[in-house]
């Protein structure tokens, strides 16, 4: 069996409260108390334990602080580190059997990173080591079924089962939905409105049957009719066959589609409001051009006839400049010199007439060619589609032997493509067959489209084959979502199955828990409380992932809740017995436990249950507990054993330097420095009332009585007083009445009267007197604490077995006790004045 | 009866921590992966099970680790399923 890892010591450092190092050594006694009011520094310690262990290095509470101002990882640090040149720093050391390992963790920076020797103890921790006294109501009453679960689940490793539980639990969800889905039903009728032309809108064999003869066939072949939308129906095979045939025959499309060529070559036109006829297509626009281009070519050899006088172009051109209207003539040729009278024109005036006349020329030969090339242009354009559309019209016609329009055309088709090297063939022949065979493809276009419309029977197969690939398809949609449903429905058994053994495994496991949770739960709340139990949910419950805790609380309350019937304590006892049992079940690895202020809600009794219940049952854990409730501190040390736990007590918090510690008892001086500082000494006064009670108790060897129940709130210091009251009262030993006091001062301890200092002078308990009344009541008890001073001065006595009367402890004195005369007033103050050091 | 309190020592401690922590029995359970494995085989062994779906079951959910889509693949996984038989049905129908 591998030993368990510990703490050996600890050690805070600009950490927290923490400023100057502070060590906690738990290398001779692992177990350590603190107490100390709140705000000196004490939850620092387990805020270091933590920290250690914390996955981001930070501390859980530091984000609770406010929502939208978390305090966060600053906070770690103490806010005088830096200017101390401190590094705030946790530092450890651990130890397993013989093997010790130091680790730490600096508590500034981005990182942060956590030490491998913390991350090796921390695998010890099943559950968290730490418990928190302001969570325990949280875990009980605030704390979901659910998260319960999920922690019990983890601290019992099963978090791996409650994950697959919770998958078990969406795959059923989402298969379930899958089943009840109509995601391909829509889809299909989706398809089946557009097919039908929106006639039908959900599949139905009858109406789509229907549809397919009235609304397919019908139109084509009354008289056919399919019995059965179905491959081998005897209507379908029909609509195949009629298919097939029309296949062999030009179809309505096919006709078009030889129209088109044809007007593609030749339309005769004959506009409505009875105008002469239009040609339009190919051959009528290549002869159109070439009319043109005919006309073109003469209009051009003209022009150029004419212009050809004009053989000086450039020489008229600028002649024209010369004689130009509104210039000045020149009175002689400006090449020749010649005089303009002399000229065979004669005069000016004659030039001018002869340069305009030269000049129209000109112009109207330039026109001509311009025409002649675009006419030429145009021509060119018109035999390229000519050339280009008489392929597709001899395709469509049929083969002949060569005296058929086919040939015909071909050799057509072979003159045109000789042009412009030959004349272009004469095209009246061709183009009468053209209009000739136009006409008839028209009449029987229309005679098709007149009997049976757009409708075909290819047409008429190809709905019919989508309607039964739907029709195939809307039955495997419907099987498969029986199948589904089926299988949805193994899958809820199967699950059902699963989970019920993972219940099985878990519920098993929270057995295993239950019971020394409900045995710490005694100890707490005494043998007549009612267990606690951990259920999960009944098996028909859909969500497993739940763990109640539960309680009979009476014969009709069975099993309620524990937050509506128990009282806070029982409440905070439930979950601290829970936390604490599985800790001790489940982190044998790493026994430790830190008790941060968990008694908070306890009365008096339950605070002795609790350190009754660490020293019988947790004796094999290391427990690292801080408290602000000095009565529980008193109360653990009194039960725990000395051997494994070290007790201290925080007395101050030094901004400069961090939680002073006390490593004595409450002193005198400690009582008047607080009066010195204009401070209450309650809280001391009764420590000391308590501590000094404990020693005459001790000494005496007196027996404190079992509380009664029905005192559960007594005090203990009233126990005490009582038991040593009865024990002095057996010798026949009174002492002597205190002055000030109205009765006998061990009878106003024992009655509690003055159990809490400035309740004898005031009526509410817990109330605070002033500093004068606490000086006051500190003397009266002083007075009555020096009468049981020895004669020798010393004040600690024993009893050994077999006498009845405590002697001196001092070996050297051993005088038998006795109360000392009281002292005289005077003495009274005298005595008061030296008895502090003594105390 | 009580007892005094005490400062901590800064003195280094010999390394003799009590007796009384002495490691605790440590309960050895089977682990969930042992035990998930065990439950995927009682699961196929149950009586009149659907082995198919146990066996989706098994591979994508009945795991300590498992993928991160683990759901949505044995969802599809299912329907998968449902859609080969289905299909197996209409074969058989057809013939």
């Amino acid at each position: 069996m591998a030993d368990p890892t510990l703490f050996h010591s600890l050690t805070l450092e600009g950490f927290r409260a923490y400023l100057q190092p502070k060590t906690f050594d738990f290398g001779k006694k692992p177990c350590l108390a603190i107490f100390a009011p709140n705000g000196l520094g004490k939850s620092s310690v387990i805020d270091a334990l933590e920290f250690l262990f914390s996955e981001h290095g930070t501390l859980e509470r530091l984000g609770q602080r406010t929502l939208n101002n978390q305090a966060g990882p600053p906070a770690l640090e103490h806010n005088g580190a830096q200017t101390a040149g401190i590094a705030p720093t946790v530092k450890f050391t651990t130890i397993t059997g013989k093997i010790t390992a130091e680790g730490s963790r600096t508590a500034t920076g981005n990182l942060r990173p956590i030490h491998a020797a913390a991350t090796a103890m921390k695998a010890g921790f099943v559950v968290s080591p730490i418990i928190r006294g302001y969570t325990l109501r949280t875990f009980v009453e605030t704390h979901s079924p659910e998260n319960r679960y999920s922690d019990v689940a983890g601290w019992l490793q099963l978090s791996s089962l409650v994950d697959v539980q919770k998958n078990l639990r969406l795959l059923r969800r989402d298969v379930k939905a899958a089943a009840e889905g109509t995601t391909e039903q829509v889809r299909l009728a989706g398809l089946l409105r557009t097919e039908t032309a929106q006639a039908i809108q959900a599949w139905d064999d009858a109406t789509v049957l229907g549809f397919v003869n009235v609304s397919v066939i019908a139109p084509l072949d009354p008289e056919l009719t399919l019995v059965a939308l179905a491959a081998e129906d005897e209507g379908y095979i029909e609509v195949g066959n009629r298919v097939e045939a029309e296949e062999k025959r030009l179809g309505l499309a096919g006709l078009k589609q030889i129209r088109n060529s044809l007007i593609a070559l030749w339309q005769k036109i004959l506009p409505e409001d009875g105008g002469d006829a239009e040609y339009s297509g190919a051959i009528a626009s290549f002869y159109k051009a070439l009319s043109a281009l005919a006309d073109a070519k003469a209009t051009e050899v003209v022009e150029r006839d004419k212009a050809a006088g004009t053989v000086f172009r450039s020489v008229w051109k600028e002649a024209e400049k010369l004689f130009a209207d509104d210039a000045t003539a020149p009175d002689a040729c400006p090449v020749c010199a010649t005089a303009i009278g002399d000229t065979v024109a004669g005069s000016v005036a004659a030039i001018r007439d002869l340069l305009m006349t030269h000049l129209k020329d000109l112009q109207s030969y330039n026109d001509a060619k311009a025409a002649l090339d675009n006419a030429e242009t145009a021509a060119s354009q018109a035999h390229n589609q000519l050339v280009a559309r008489l392929p597709a019209m001899i395709e469509h016609l049929p083969d002949d032997k060569g005296d058929g329009f086919k040939t015909a055309l071909i050799a057509y088709q072979a003159g045109v493509a000789g042009w412009p090297t030959v004349e272009a063939p004469d095209s009246t022949a061709v183009v009468a067959e053209l209009e000739t065979r136009l006409a008839d493809l028209d009449h029987e276009i229309a005679d098709i489209e007149a009997k049976q419309g757009e409708h075909t029977w290819a047409k008429v197969k190809a709905s019919i084959d989508r309607l039964l690939k739907m029709q195939k398809d809307v039955v495997l949609a419907t099987r498969t979502t029986e199948q589904l449903t089926t299988l949805h429905e193994a899958l809820v058994a199967q699950t059902t199955l699963v989970s019920g053994k993972i219940r099985e495994k878990v519920q098993s496991l929270l057995d295993t828990l239950q019971a020394p949770m409900n045995d710490i739960y005694k100890e707490i709340q005494g043998a007549n409380a009612k267990p606690i139990r951990l259920e999960l949910p009944g098996e028909d419950d859909s969500n497993q992932q739940r763990m109640q805790l539960v309680i009979d609380f009476a014969d009709n309350r069975q099993r309620v809740a524990p937050g509506g019937y128990l009282s806070d304590s029982q409440i905070h006892s439930v979950a601290l017995a829970l936390r604490l049992a599985a800790i001790k079940k489940f982190n044998s690895a790493a026994p430790v436990i830190a008790l941060d202020d968990v008694v908070t809600s306890y009365d008096a009794d339950h605070r002795r249950a609790i350190g009754a219940l660490i020293a019988k049952m947790f004796t094999d854990c290391q427990i690292i507990l801080v408290t602000h409730d000095e009565r529980f501190f008193n109360h653990l040390k009194d039960q725990l054993a000395a051997k494994d736990w070290q007790f201290t007590r925080i007395i101050g918090l030094d901004p400069a330097f961090g939680p002073r510690f006390a490593d004595h008892k409450v002193t005198d001086e400690m009582i008047a420095d607080r009066w010195a500082k204009g401070e209450s000494a309650a809280n001391e006064m009764r420590q000391a009332e308590e501590e000094w009670l404990l020693g005459i108790a001790r000494g005496f060897g007196v027996n404190v009585r079992i509380r009664q129940l029905e005192k559960a709130y007594s005090y203990e210091r009233a126990e005490l007083a009582s038991a040593i009251g009865g024990f002095l009262g057996d010798l026949k030993l009174t002492p002597a009445d205190v002055p000030g006091v109205n009765n006998r001062f061990i009878t106003s301890l024992v009655k509690g009267d003055i159990e809490n200092f400035g309740s004898h002078f005031q009526d509410a308990p817990y109330g605070d007197g002033s500093i004068g009344d606490e000086q006051t009541r500190w003397d009266e008890f002083k007075a009555f604490r020096e009468q049981f001073r020895c004669a020798c001065g010393r004040t600690k006595y024993q009893r050994p077995f077999g006498l009845n009367k405590p002697v001196c402890a001092h070996d050297k004195c051993e005088t038998q006790f006795a109360f000392k005369a009281p002292a005289a007033k005077a003495e009274v103050t005298a005595i008061l004045a030296t008895s502090g050091a003594n105390a | 009866m009580g007892q005094d309190e005490t400062g901590t020592s800064e003195e280094a401690a010999a390394l003799d921590m009590p007796a009384a922590l002495a490691a605790p029995q440590v309960e050895q359970a089977d682990t969930p992966v042992v035990f998930l494995a065990n439950l995927s085989e009682t699961l196929k062994a149950s009586d009149d099970v659907d082995v198919d779906l146990a066996g989706i079951l098994s591979d994508h959910l009945l795991t300590v680790t498992p993928h991160a889509n683990a759901v949505a693949n044995a969802k599809v996984a299912i329907a998968a399923l449902a859609a080969k038989r289905a299909a197996s049905l209409e074969d058989q129908a057809d013939g």
